[in-house]
């Protein structure tokens, strides 16, 4: 049995480019804060290897804190650190992956074409490629096959797998399977979803280590792999100390803000979330066409026991439309218009012609129509 | 639906306060601030509840507050209707944190289930259309302008509400898209930021090419450091191996100690074998036998030159001229050397006697022949001479004849000795010399002969030294005992040549060995081996050597960094710009997110505008001239036939129709317009309901004169005869008046203030 740790995506010195220089310093900060305690886990539990698919950093602007960051983690761990540079820091536009001041248990991929890194002591190997510059069109397994190895084959990759046209290296299950490579360990795809066993192959992507929007949804982390004479098997381990979270809430029927912000208060007080978690909360449901749900003074009212808290409405002004059916006025007229728009199949057009009919509805009460929706 | 009555517990500022109504015309008469308009807004509030804060925020918020009792912030209250002959009530309380809402039968007191709002389900009408309809509050035509006049009277036309402006709702649709995009020019939020993406992406692929050359230089700087690594290297051993010279040095010193003891072992044994090539000789060479040989063979060349000397001197002699031994012969039968010495010399003194007698005598002659000519002339000079001559030449003569003489007695002497006829003078020389050397010769001849043997002895006994001497090295060697020397020579001469040779470096050697020795007693070798790192190459002892590849590897290591340094340079000065792409790339990005978001408002105010359009274009073509067609009736009706009709024009600007001329709304009197707004009222509720929708008039009449305020009432009379119920709010004791007089029938309610 051999065990791995498999991480990617990290982004180590983010863009960040809506926050002030001194919150982008934080946040820069934070994420190295992360990857060293990681990295203090993979020393901590005496992995076998660190895999690390793409990504590491989120260009190739490296500041020298993180540049002695990784440096340091990567010389205090006593196993090999297998890198396989990503669209984000591919290996021409990183100088640090050329750089001599690497520790020697790091090994990097420096070619689009397949590579092997060999442990003999382990009866592994670990295979991959990596991003020359932004984007890889081509399949590097494509055609390809591996020379014959008595050990473990592991991939460790940076690409999308099942998009055929895409740019970020378009990957086959059928081709990892057929490489008879134990376990995949890819990068690339930021949501955190379940590995996909294909044959004796298992394939997996690691997911982000901490999110750092609301793209990257939930706890992230990082795969403990597990290889033995069953096969590759996962468990997620999560160093996360911050969370973005999209959650939907329904407000159906609901007759004014003020009923809203009620059912808002009661999910964020029943969610328990607190200063480590950034909540976008979706508004869905039918209301009142004429009902413009308040979405700012929930913000401000429980912003300050979140780390950030965000409302978005989107629900239909469909609440009840019998009135509208039989309204004689414009209003009623403007309905009965947009009424096939809104039981429309196409889930759009019918979003569309909602948001259409309320500002169709707050043009004739009067009211100015921009930023409400 | 008709309002049977009304149980106001708490609302506003009323409390306890109960109403009721007939089906047909009432008029509530009440001060100002008896709470006309606070009953208005309760049986708003009984068929709708509180109004919502999200609509038409400002008066809602406004009726909401004045809904809610002032000291408690309740509202609480019941109301009774009829409606399809059904008799209900319906209660409503609102208090902090409690809301309740009831409407049951009358009769049997069991709850009715409502989906929606019981004014919606009552009337179907919602709140907005219900107030739009049937209620006309106050100050509807009060001190406001013509224009607005006008657009109320236009609204309520077209839109069926007066609050409604339909062109004021497309406007700011208009004014929203706007500012997303103009329909003409390229203003808004979409071109402006389609342009700044454009340019941004210009940008962004401009700032390519510097990517392509960062990613170019930094490809040249990972060879240039894979370089430097290979350098630093070198410059590290290079550095080491110079720093760890004396150690090297010391070891060096090992290894030639090492070398010198192998040459020591090499050279004895190659002496050992050198010796036993001379184990056959039955004696021990020595240096001095081979000179001791050489002597030999040197003595035996010199017996020998001396006695081939003399066989070659015996030669010689043999080649003697037979003449001369023959005369040499007979020079000694005659007396010998010395007889023929003596003659020779007597025959050359009688010949030198007589030469020298002849010239005495001329010399005389000579002498008397000038002393004649001194004492007597020239006569005497001629006759001198001539007796000088005569006088020479008969001396002349005399000593001829003694020569002669003296010549012949020895010629005849000669003759004897067989050389009469050879010459002269040179024939007695060469015989003398010939008899000379043939003594000596003979002389000779002799000594060579005794010389020869004594030569032929020391030759002899030299050969037997050499051979007793070849014997004494090896038996085999009597044959040719001259080349066996040679050989013998030669081969000790090589032999001591090369053992002293190989002694020489042997003892060089051991010399070295033992010095080198001693000077690397105090070292310990093991423990300078180990001193030294794996890499140091320990070929590399020459320090000076070493220092110049210390220098070489330095100057090398370098020129790799300036060159790494003039990329680094370089990548500096393209650094922000591939900061700026890669910042580029995230504001084109979001900016697209933007766009599309937009795009997408666009979109929706776009449908939102055409739907509107569509509506009011509608509403204009099916809703308003019935409007406009009803309202006429009741106008002329109201007026007398005064006013004929109600118009409205392409602009949608309602005018009245007096005797086959129209006046705008706006210009015309405030009695008349709200006679218009009551006409368009009427016949709004008259094209809408079917049912009985209730009518609320809020001092609707207070702007008429008594006359037109007579003809609305009756006109009120007729419209509450068709069923309705009309609710009539007043402050003023005409509306009652008129009734009474024209025996009108109504409820009069008197409001207490």
């Amino acid at each position: 049995m051999i065990k791995l740790f498999h991480t990617g995506d990290i982004h180590l010195d983010s863009a960040y480019s809506r926050l002030s220089p001194a919150e982008k310093a934080r946040a820069r900060e934070h994420e190295r804060k992360i990857f060293t305690k990681m990295i203090d886990h993979v020393r901590r539990e005496k992995y076998a290897l660190l895999l690390i698919s793409g990504d590491l950093f989120d260009s190739g602007s490296i500041s020298p804190e993180t540049e002695r960051c990784v440096l340091d983690a990567f010389a205090s761990l006593e196993c090999p650190v297998v890198i396989s540079p990503g669209n984000h820091d591919s290996f021409l536009s990183v100088p640090f992956y050329s750089s001599k001041a690497l520790p020697e248990n790091v090994y990097i991929f420096n070619s689009p074409e397949i590579q092997c890194f060999e442990f003999t002591e382990l009866s592994l190997r670990v295979c991959g490629y990596a991003f020359m510059n932004n984007s890889y069109r081509e399949n590097p397994l494509d055609s390809f096959s591996l020379p014959a190895f008595s050990g473990i084959t592991v991939l460790c990759a940076h690409g999308e797998l099942g998009v055929p046209l895409s740019t970020y290296a378009p990957l086959r299950e059928s081709d990892i399977e057929k490489c008879n490579i134990t376990y995949a360990a890819l990068g690339h795809i930021h949501k955190t979803q379940e590995p996909i066993r294909r044959g004796g192959t298992l394939i997996a992507y690691s997911s982000f280590l901490e999110g750092r929007a609301y793209d990257e949804d939930g706890e992230g982390g990082a795969l403990e792999v597990t290889i033995d004479e069953r096969g590759a098997h996962t468990r997620r381990v999560c160093f996360s100390e911050k969370f973005y979270r999209t959650e939907t809430l329904d407000v159906d029927g609901v007759q004014s803000s003020d009923e809203s912000l009620a059912r808002i208060k009661e999910r964020v007080e029943a969610s328990g979330y607190g200063r480590e978690t950034a909540l976008r909360l979706i508004l869905r449901g039918a209301v009142p066409a004429e009902l413009v749900l308040d979405t700012k003074t929930p913000e401000l009212l429980f912003g300050e026991r979140l780390l950030a808290f965000e409302v978005l409405d989107q629900t239909t002004p469909l609440f009840c439309t019998d009135s509208l059916e039989n309204d004689y006025t414009l209003r009623g007229e403007v309905y009965r218009t947009l009424k096939p728009h809104l039981s429309s199949e196409d889930e759009y057009e019918r979003r569309l012609a909602a948001d259409a009919l309320r500002y169709a509805l707050l043009a004739i009460d009067g009211e100015s129509i921009g930023g409400k929706i | 639906m008709k309002i049977k009555s009304l149980d106001i517990i708490e609302f506003g500022g009323l409390k306890d306060l109960s109403l009721d109504f007939s089906e047909g015309l009432n008029i509530i008469f009440g001060k100002n601030e008896s709470g006309k308009s606070t009953v208005l807004l309760f049986i708003l509030y009984m068929l709708y509840g509180l109004p919502k804060s999200s609509k038409r925020s400002g008066a809602s918020a406004y009726d909401k507050e004045r809904s809610l009792s002032w000291d408690n912030r309740r509202a609480e209250g019941k109301m009774e209707i009829s409606c399809d002959g059904r008799d209900m009530v319906i209660y409503r309380l609102n208090a902090p944190r409690v809301s309740k809402t009831e409407i049951y039968d009358k009769q049997s007191g069991k709850p009715i289930n409502f989906s929606r709002e019981i004014g919606e389900e009552l009337l179907g009408l919602s709140r907005e259309s219900f107030e739009s309809c049937c209620w006309c509050g106050q100050l509807r035509t009060g001190s406001i302008s013509g224009e607005h006049i006008s657009k109320t009277l236009s609204n309520l036309t077209v839109s069926g509400d007066e609050s409604i402006d339909a062109q004021k709702a497309l406007s700011l649709l208009r004014a929203a898209r706007r500012e997303y995009k103009h329909e003409r020019g390229s203003g808004g939020l979409i071109p402006q930021l389609e342009r700044e993406i454009a340019e941004e992406r210009a940008e962004f692929t401009r700032l390519g090419f510097d990517l392509d050359s960062a990613n170019h230089e930094r490809a040249q700087t990972a060879a240039w450091e894979a370089q430097l690594a290979s350098a630093e290297d070198a410059l590290t051993k290079a550095s080491l191996a110079r720093d760890m010279a004396g150690t090297l040095k010391i070891l060096s010193e090992f290894d030639e100690l090492d070398d010198l003891v192998a040459r020591e072992l090499s050279l004895a044994q190659e002496l050992q074998m050198l010796d036993a090539t001379t184990a056959d000789y039955k004696t021990t060479p020595t240096e001095q036998d081979i000179e001791s040989l050489r002597f030999l063979k040197k003595t035996h060349a010199q017996r020998k030159d001396d006695l081939d000397a003399i066989v070659n001197a015996e030669k010689y002699s043999a080649r003697l001229d037979e003449n001369a031994i023959s005369l040499a012969k007979k020079i000694d039968e005659r007396g010998g050397r010395e007889e023929f010495i003596s003659r020779l010399e007597t025959m050359k003194n009688k010949m030198s006697q007589t030469k020298l007698f002849g010239i005495a005598l001329s010399c005389a002659g000579a002498l008397l022949a000038v002393t004649a000519a001194v004492f007597f002339g020239t006569l005497a000079i001629f006759v001198s001479l001539i007796c000088a001559c005569l006088g020479a030449l008969a001396a002349s003569a005399a000593c001829f004849i003694s020569s002669g003489k003296a010549k012949k007695a020895f010629d005849e002497y000669l003759s004897s000795l067989g050389l009469a006829e050879t010459g002269y003078l040179s024939q007695i020389e060469r015989a003398i010399a010939q008899y000379d050397i043939y003594l000596a010769e003979r002389q000779r001849l002799t000594d060579l002969e005794a010389k020869k043997k004594l030569a032929q002895d020391a030759l002899d006994f030299a050969l037997g030294e050499i051979e007793q001497k070849l014997f004494s090295f090896s038996a085999d060697k009597k044959e040719a005992p001259l080349e066996a020397l040679d050989g013998l020579i030669l081969e000790l001469s090589e032999y001591f040549s090369k053992r002293k040779k190989l002694c020489g470096e042997l003892s060089l050697a051991n010399v070295f060995a033992t010095r080198k020795r001693e000077e690397l007693a105090t070292y310990d070798r093991g423990a300078l081996q180990k001193s030294l790192p794996n890499e140091i190459s320990r070929e590399n002892i020459d320090v000076s050597r070493l220092d110049e590849d210390y220098k070489r590897c330095l100057a090398q290591r370098d020129n790799i960094k300036n060159q790494l340094y003039e990329l680094s340079l370089s990548i500096e000065r393209i650094k922000p710009k591939i900061e700026r792409r890669r910042e580029l790339d995230i504001d084109v990005d979001e900016k697209e997110l933007l766009l599309e978001k937009y795009k997408r408002e666009h979109a929706v105010l776009d449908l939102a505008y055409s739907a509107l359009e569509e509506a009011n274009s509608r509403q204009k073509s099916n809703f308003a001239p019935k409007i406009r067609a009803r309202a006429g009736e009741i106008l002329s009706s109201l007026s007398k036939g005064r006013y004929s009709g109600v118009i409205l024009d392409d602009e949608f600007e309602v005018s009245v129709e007096q005797h086959g001329a129209s006046r705008a709304a706006g210009a015309l009197s405030a009695g008349t317009a709200d006679a218009v707004y009551l006409s368009l009222r009427l016949a709004l509720i008259d094209s809408i309901f079917a049912s009985d929708a209730p009518l609320f008039l809020d001092e609707s009449l207070s702007q008429l004169d008594s006359e037109r305020a007579s003809d609305a009432i009756s006109l009120l009379s007729d419209f509450v005869s068709n069923g309705n119920q009309c609710l009539l709010f007043t402050c003023h004791h005409r509306e009652a008046s008129i009734c009474t007089q024209q025996a009108i029938e109504c409820n009069y309610v008197k409001l207490d203030s």
